[in-house]
């Protein structure tokens, strides 16, 4: 707290906190922010990332990505070595922390336990010196916003954690903020409650048009509530792309396998085509397969012949049928593979198979069960096929 | 710990004893649930220690004396003695009140510091707070007086600086005894106010920071309120100290720097007045009681231990 000095002179030049930003969010850009610890360990490497005003954008990564670490670069709680860092258009790295006007919900909720629910609500408010009438009326406004009217005077530690976390983020709403960060706010919390608060967030952020910037290690809670989302690993983003996009286009077979499951088949490139590239499995015996053309820019796409690649297919995508003779003839427009099942798993909603196809390789196949299909149990020969537009070719 | 304990001692030994004991008592009622258990038979221990050694002859004395004529005299306060004897409770009142604040003062800006200091500057600070608290009380007061005395190192620097020409009386005078009381006092608050910061949770201030709030908010508003607990804690353990102090204010105190300790001490190897001595006595031991109920109902002995942080409300 030996910041008074730097808090005066940054005053002229920093926007007034107070400024009426309304409920609309502003965009976020990152230009070539590099954070390092110790002088040494790069958090953030040079990124750079543009997040749209009202968009709910996640960091998505394994801990040790430089998620959080962005995230309290944007905070202020953290100072970038390089780079800036602009919000709705005006740089904030010489900004304090308490002048930036951003909101935050940290993942212990960090509400103050010496207030009440009003008391921690208005905080931000009595910050920003309104008037008793207008705190209270922004308070009840919050709270009912979060589903929580007349918790005003109960302390934190007498209310349950889910509504730890809806208060958390009523505070942070509070003072309108263009901006707010949440770090596995729902990291605490068990799975129900989980999913019911993921629902309210979503309903949240809608009906704000705020922008958001959400921090997570769950994969399922990045795609339920994200319009894009970053993938991050070691201080780098592998890829950037709406659920969808990652799930099914992922950029590399990192990204693949971190975006739950993904089968990866080792394949050599025979020939590119027109409608497609032409694969064969390096493991005997050889077996031809075929990857569509990308429409984007496929990380594969520019593979040389003869040079090892991967073909990613989700197990969803995998269709087993009985017996090793291919169906079909020259139009076919599936891959097949024949192999063996090894076991199958019922979860309630899905039969789950683990096979090995002739060439050694495990895959996963997962059908739901309203599809009534054929099952198979241990040691059936079956052949896996799927769809062509569903494979995707991924460098090694 | 035969005979002859002085008075000082015996009020730092009771304070430190009652402390220790009372955690288990102020959780009575479970305790009384679980009396088997291995840590009942430990806080009945404490319990019957302080039974025997404390409990048992402060009544006895009282039931002893409260037919004697001494004890009916001094309780009127009548004569010359009254005047003695009020100044002295008067005077005791109002060093503790002194000492306390300035404990709190100085205490709270080292362990603030303390706290906000890199690892190891933060384990030589601590250390230099400890060290002294390790040692003897009459060894760091004699210390005080080779250092304050007319040919002391202060007197010597302040001439040598040419600031003062003359040697300054500052032994044997109020101040000097303020001086030692706080030096002596000052790990106290500085431990308890330590424990207290530390326990805050540091996202609590990010929190605070990014919701608006400038450094002085921040400690107004968070820091200073989660510090409570250590704040009374170590300003109750000060007070009730400083209360029984004998060694410091008799050593290098001034003239009129008469302790209600030292009255006791007096009446008691001088005029042999038990009865007066234990009249002195009582207030003092009234007042540590009430203090020791009033922190315990509203912040909770345990939190005079080190247990630190906001107490629930509930």
């Amino acid at each position: 707290m030996i910041e008074a000095t730097s808090n005066t002179s940054s005053q002229q030049t920093a926007p007034l906190a107070a400024e009426p930003a309304g409920d609309r969010g502003q965009d976020v850009v990152f230009r070539n922010v590099t954070k390092r610890f110790g002088g040494e360990v790069v958090a953030v490497d040079a990124m750079s990332l543009d997040i749209a005003p009202g968009e709910f954008f996640t960091l998505l990564g394994p801990s040790g990505s430089g998620k959080s670490t962005l995230l309290n670069l944007v905070l202020g709680a953290l100072q970038p070595d390089e780079g800036e860092i602009l919000v709705g258009g005006r740089p904030i790295v010489s900004v304090p922390m308490h002048k930036r006007n951003i909101g935050m919900v940290f993942q212990n909720y960090a509400l103050f336990p010496h207030m009440t629910v009003f008391k921690n609500i208005a905080f931000p408010l009595s910050m920003r010196k309104m008037s008793k009438d207008e705190i209270s009326e922004r308070v009840t406004e919050v709270l009912e916003l979060v589903q929580l009217p007349g918790f005003e005077e109960r302390y934190p530690s007498q209310v349950s954690g889910g509504q730890q976390q809806r208060i958390a983020t009523a505070r942070a709403i509070a003072a309108k903020p263009p901006l707010i960060l949440m770090d596995e706010p729902l990291g605490a919390l068990d799975v129900k409650l989980r999913i019911e608060m993921q629902e309210q967030l979503r309903l949240l952020h809608r009906s704000l048009g705020i922008t958001v910037i959400y921090v997570t290690h769950d994969q399922d809670e990045a795609m339920t509530l994200s319009d894009r989302i970053a993938v991050m690993r070691d201080g780098r983003i592998e890829q950037v792309g709406t659920p969808r996009e990652v799930y099914e286009q992922p950029a590399n077979t990192w990204v693949a396998s971190f975006l739950g499951d993904a089968n990866l088949i080792d394949c050599r490139v025979v020939r590119h085509s027109s409608t497609g590239t032409v694969l064969t499995t390096r493991g005997e015996p050889r077996t031809r397969l075929l990857a569509l053309p990308d429409d984007s820019d496929g990380p594969a796409e520019g593979a040389d012949t003869d040079e090892r690649v991967f073909l990613m297919v989700r197990p969803q995508r995998i269709d087993l049928v009985s017996g090793t003779d291919p169906p079909g003839g020259s139009g076919d427009t599936h891959n097949s593979l024949p192999a063996t099942v090894e076991a199958a798993y019922f979860s309630g909603t899905e039969l789950r198979y683990l096979i090995t196809t002739d060439q050694g390789e495990s895959l996963h196949a997962i059908s739901s069960i309203e599809e009534e299909r054929e099952e198979f149990g241990a040691g059936d020969r079956v052949t896996a096929r799927w769809p062509v537009e569903f494979g995707r070719l991924l460098s090694s | 710990m035969a005979g002859g304990v002085r008075p000082a001692a015996v009020e730092l030994i009771g304070v430190q004893a009652t402390a220790v004991a009372a955690p288990p008592a102020s959780r009575f009622g479970p305790a009384l649930r679980s009396l088997t258990s291995r840590y009942a038979i430990l806080a009945w221990t404490g319990a019957a220690w302080l039974l025997v050694w404390f409990v048992v002859p402060v009544v006895w004395m009282i039931w002893e004396l409260i037919g004697n004529q001494e004890f009916q005299d001094t309780l009127s306060f009548t004569g010359a003695e009254r005047t003695v004897n009020l100044r002295a409770l008067r005077n005791t009142f109002e060093t503790s009140a002194v000492t306390t604040i300035l404990c709190l003062i100085g205490g709270y800006i080292v362990a603030y510091f303390l706290v906000n200091v890199g690892p190891r500057i933060r384990i030589i600070l601590m250390a230099l707070v400890l060290i002294p608290y390790w040692v003897s009380i009459i060894i760091r007061t004699y210390g005080l007086i080779v250092a304050l005395g007319r040919k002391g190192i202060v007197n010597e620097a302040l001439i040598d600086l040419g600031l003062i020409s003359e040697p300054l009386r500052m032994v044997f005078t109020t101040n000097a005894m303020y001086l030692g009381l706080v030096q002596i006092l000052l790990p106290y608050v500085v431990l308890t106010v330590y424990t207290s910061l530390e326990a805050i949770d540091k996202n609590l201030l990010t929190a605070a920071r990014s919701l608006g709030a400038g450094s002085w908010g921040v400690f107004r508003k968070v820091t200073l309120p989660l510090s409570l607990p250590g704040v009374y804690a170590g300003g109750i353990i000060v007070f009730i100290i400083t209360l029984g102090a004998y060694v410091t204010p008799a050593l290098i105190g001034g003239p009129g720097d008469i302790m209600i300790a030292q009255l006791v001490w007096i009446n008691v190897t001088e005029f042999g007045a038990f009865g007066t001595a234990i009249v002195l006595v009582l207030p003092l031991i009234v007042i540590t009681m009430v203090l020791f109920v009033v922190f315990n109902r509203f912040v909770g002995v345990d939190k005079m231990l080190g247990a630190g942080g906001a107490r629930e409300r509930g």
